[in-house]
């Protein structure tokens, strides 16, 4: 167990698998690009506007999925105190941000014409919103102190404490009356959507995440580095 | 254009939803591509940096 938490060896890890994440997320997310705008039908109801959920729920499941790992690495970093996972929680931040911008934007985009209105303060929206503040509070967080170790380690309590807002987000369109869909695929039994449209979904999700693990390995191999020069740095003897 | 769309134009116009289609597609291209950049910016620098005294 202890060489596989060796910081040189998930360094190394990280080296190897980023260009195979890389390679998997342009395969998948051109091939799905293909069926979701080309090679897939109309809904029934909501007619060719179906084909904006394609982009909107990689990025919703993404949105949580991000939080969900850094909640993760925050506690690893808060319990056993490795030296990396604040460094991996820190990666992966601004990706869950831009990721839940782009769910509630791409929502927004697909609300517009479906519900006749870009915003409603419904349950799933609204908590999905929040979770967009807590990323935001986060990064404000952990930038927020000279000594960056003590930023992130504020910071990572803060994540832990925002976690309670994931099964919110995720059983908000149980709990409360919504304008927003239930689960359709991540539900007890089968998926409730058509084959036709659960592929393109598939590929786009799983394109995505392979995109996300992409540009994590290539942040988090950044900031080992910038950590590294910052401890030479200030154990370097002042000239002066 | 598949077995989904009339035409090209068809696929273009997207009806009656292409605007709103395009768009979304649109926006996440530019951020996504925006972040692979990003990323690759600075994990360039801090390769740089690193090798620099």
């Amino acid at each position: 167990m202890k060489q596989f938490t060796n910081p040189k060896t998930i360094v190394k890890w990280a080296e190897l698998l980023q260009p195979v994440a890389g390679l998997m997320a342009a395969i998948l997310i051109m091939v799905g690009l293909y069926y979701a705008l080309i090679n897939s039908p109309a809904d029934y109801q909501q007619g060719q506007a179906v084909r904006i959920m394609y982009i909107h729920v990689p990025f919703a499941w993404l949105a949580t999925m991000v939080y969900g790992i850094m909640a993760v690495v925050s506690a690893v970093g808060l319990i056993w105190q490795h030296p990396l996972a604040h460094l991996a929680c820190r990666s992966a931040a601004p990706l869950g941000a831009v990721f839940t911008a782009l769910c509630l934007v791409t929502g927004s985009i697909w609300g517009q014409p479906m519900w006749g209105t870009w915003w409603v303060w419904d349950a799933r929206l609204t908590s999905v919103l929040v979770l967009f503040f807590i990323y935001l509070g986060y990064l404000s967080l952990v930038r927020a102190f000279d000594n960056p170790l003590k930023g992130e380690k504020l910071a990572a309590i803060l994540v832990l404490v925002g976690s309670v807002n994931l099964p919110i987000i995720k059983f908000s369109v149980d709990w409360w009356h919504s304008l927003h869909q239930p689960a359709s695929v991540m539900r007890l039994g089968k998926p409730t959507i058509a084959l036709p449209m659960l592929i393109p979904l598939l590929l786009m999700v799983v394109g995505y995440m392979s995109f996300f693990v992409y540009l994590w390995l290539m942040n988090f191999r950044a900031a080992v580095m910038e950590r590294k020069n910052y401890l030479k740095e200030i154990n370097r003897p002042q000239m002066e | 254009m598949g077995n989904y769309f009339a035409s090209f134009s068809d696929f273009i116009t997207m009806t009656p939803y292409g605007a709103y289609i395009w768009s979304a597609y649109g926006i996440v291209m530019v951020v996504t591509l925006g972040l692979l950049v990003s990323s690759q910016i600075r994990l360039k620098r801090a390769i740089k940096k690193r090798g620099s005294p």
